[in-house]
């Protein structure tokens, strides 16, 4: 990293709107938890986060408000090892995070890792993190390798790693040749139920032997993304839409799309669109439907051209002078004014399915499992994640609201198919005295 | 542990099912099971709770002041409405507290917050008093110059002060400085009577601003590129 580009970074095309959304309660926040075989030592991994961080200059940093955009700035100080919030991620602020976009803490067997997402997407938290428990693992006098899978502390910092990925593939355009409505979304079902007090979150995770969840999708013809957003879509009819005996309703996930798979990137920060699934919720929904709609707009979504199109439409916007030069607050004014109003309503949940996080095997002994999880809000008080590492798949509710009866005929369609599952729970929806009696 | 009610295996340490809430049946390896997430702890309960904040308290204290005032000012039937005067202050108060010492906004964008505020209060003071200060030109005349060349002066200590810490607060001084012609340009729309304090105040003010671009230009040119995007 050159000394100049060293102390400050413009935020990335896709991160420029996190800082500007994030309110006091909510933020777009996601975590990475991987639990050990063993308890965390939390001065070692102090140790280790001190070292590791020095690897990644795209984490090291605090965020900044600019005349007209925020930025990150060198941040001069270390980052610490927090004891875990009972509040699953809570928002990322200067003062409890020491400026930091990240919080590293632990509790327990468990390391969690939440980052905001201004600063990186997935899967430049998970090189993060496998190089966190790599120097962790090494600290602690583990015989562990690399195995080309892993950033390790000593490995070259390649200037490409936070390099803005949308600039670099930004075809210019047209106006007229924009795909403008592409990004609009349209009203769809949005899940409704009591909301916790204070952002609290509730976390059912669900863990299941990756082989028999891929030996049913091979049964159903389908893919893991396709067969978990089509149960999560069916569970969200059945328990939310079907017994209100609501009008044909939308349901529509909003997936993530992971943009190094198809652009070439080395890039640590954010470089993803989104795809949006939709299908209006009725008796005639089967698995089989479902997972060949999920399938059709994948498939659509995903094309180089339509992702090249998209990719010039958000930088058009940056790139727009009286976008450019509206100064910062009133972009937020406007921005959160144009959230209100036309934002609400346009996806029934998040759904980011990660894949297999490549974990070396020498780390193995050490890992009991890996999941992701991302942050819940009003506007979308369910999302949903899946990840793999080694033969255990983590599926990943986070909520705002108290009940569970999605994730209840979800864990159902799954056992139903004859897929054990492990589930684990924050249980944030019982009270602290029924938890205690009981 | 098993949920016999939800098939499905409880990998964590609880007694109740995740997912429907039933009470589980266990086996002698639960012991060694931990729990998956921090418990919920009555602090964490206390602290979602609490509405005594250092704000909340202050602004349940000066509703109690303010509406005293309004009953001394009223009930004894006194021309002069002071009451409005000791509302400003204590809304002042308040507004200080919320954006200048809890907020993280930039120091230049307090300052101009506390010009602005504590100009309002000494036009309230000039529609409040009017029977005592007959001329009305004197906010712009004297008090707005002044003000801001104490901002400047108070926010240029701490930049000379802090500058090894935090080089952008000289980046904030400029900025301020800039207000300073504001009394100027008054003067010369019509606006502004005396030219005397406001002429002295952006004489002042382009003397810091001049000090900050020979003695720091360097830290200037950085932050400025940083802030406006260059």
């Amino acid at each position: 990293m050159s000394e100049k580009k060293a102390k400050w970074l413009r935020l990335d095309n896709s991160a420029k709107i996190f800082p500007m959304m994030a309110d006091k309660q909510n933020q777009n926040l996601f975590n990475i938890f991987v639990r050990l075989n063993e308890s965390v030592d939390k001065e070692v991994l102090q140790r280790a986060l001190e070292i590791t961080i020095k690897r990644f200059p795209s984490m090291n940093v605090m965020l900044k408000r600019g005349v007209f955009w925020f930025y990150f700035e060198e941040h001069g100080g270390k980052p610490r090892v927090y004891d875990a919030d009972p509040l699953v991620m809570k928002k990322i602020s200067s003062s409890n995070c020491g400026g930091f976009c990240f919080r590293i803490s632990c509790f327990e067997n468990v390391i969690f890792a939440d980052f905001f997402h201004a600063v990186t997407d997935g899967t430049g938290a998970a090189e993060f993190v496998k190089s966190l428990l790599f120097t962790y693992f090494t600290l602690k006098g583990y015989s562990v390798d690399g195995e080309q899978k892993v950033m390790t502390v000593g490995s070259p910092v390649n200037p490409r790693e936070y390099e803005d990925s949308f600039l670099t593939n930004y075809k210019k355009k047209k106006i007229k040749d924009l795909t403008i409505s592409s990004l609009k979304g349209k009203k769809s079902y949005r899940i409704s139920g009591i909301r916790f007090d204070n952002a609290g979150k509730g976390v059912i995770n669900m863990y299941t032997p990756a082989k028999q969840f891929v030996k049913v999708c091979r049964e159903h013809n389908c893919t893991v993304t396709e067969m978990i957003g089509a149960l999560f879509m069916l569970s969200v009819y059945e328990t939310k839409i079907k017994p209100e005996s609501l009008p044909p309703q939308d349901i529509q996930l909003f997936v993530p799309i992971n943009l190094r798979k198809i652009f070439p990137s080395v890039t640590l920060r954010n470089f993803s669109l989104f795809s949006r699934i939709g299908v209006t919720a009725s008796d005639d929904m089967t698995l089989e439907s479902l997972t060949s709609t999920i399938h059709e707009c994948l498939r659509r979504d995903t094309q180089k051209e339509v992702l090249s199109d998209k990719i010039s439409t958000t930088v058009y916007a940056e790139k727009f002078l009286p976008m450019r030069i509206l100064p910062l607050f009133l972009k937020r004014v406007i921005f959160k004014i144009s959230n209100l109003f036309f934002g609400k309503n346009k996806k029934t949940a998040t759904f980011s399915s990660v894949g297999v996080v490549a974990l070396p095997e020498s780390f193995k002994p050490y890992i009991k499992d890996m999941g992701f999880g991302i942050t819940a809000n009003n506007a979308c008080p369910v999302t949903i994640t899946a990840a793999t590492a080694y033969d255990t798949m983590c599926i990943n509710f986070t909520r705002t609201i108290t009940d569970t009866e999605i994730e209840k005929r979800f864990a159902r369609y799954l056992t139903d198919f004859g897929i054990e599952l492990k589930v684990t729970s924050n249980f944030w929806e019982v009270d602290d005295d029924a938890l205690q009696i009981l | 542990m098993r949920c016999k009610f939800c098939n499905v295996e409880v990998d964590c340490k609880t007694h109740i099912c995740p997912l429907c809430h039933e009470k589980l049946t266990t086996d002698e390896n639960d012991e060694k099971l931990l729990p998956a997430f921090p418990p919920k702890t009555a602090k964490t309960e206390r602290k979602k709770h609490t509405h005594f904040t250092l704000t909340n308290v202050y602004l349940a204290a000066s509703t109690i002041i303010f509406l005293v005032c309004i009953a001394v000012n009223f009930g004894l039937h006194q021309p002069t409405k002071w009451c409005w005067m000791v509302g400003a202050i204590l809304l002042y108060g308040f507004l200080t507290m919320r954006n200048t010492v809890l907020s993280s906004s930039s120091a230049w964008i307090k300052a101009f917050w506390q010009i602005v505020m504590i100009s309002l209060i000494m036009w309230l003071a000039q529609v409040v008093f009017d029977d005592i200060m007959t001329d009305t030109y004197w906010l712009l005349d004297l008090a707005l110059p002044i003000i801001i060349m104490l901002s400047v002066l108070t926010l240029g200590i701490i930049s000379c002060a802090l500058v090894r810490r935090n080089k952008a607060l000289l980046y904030d001084t400029l900025f301020l400085s800039l207000i300073g012609f504001l009394p100027i340009i008054f003067y010369a729309v019509g606006l502004v009577q005396k030219v005397l304090a406001s002429a002295i105040c952006a004489g002042f003010c382009a003397a810091v601003i001049a000090c900050v671009v020979i003695f720091a230009r360097k830290e200037i040119v950085d932050e400025m590129e940083r802030r406006l995007h260059w």
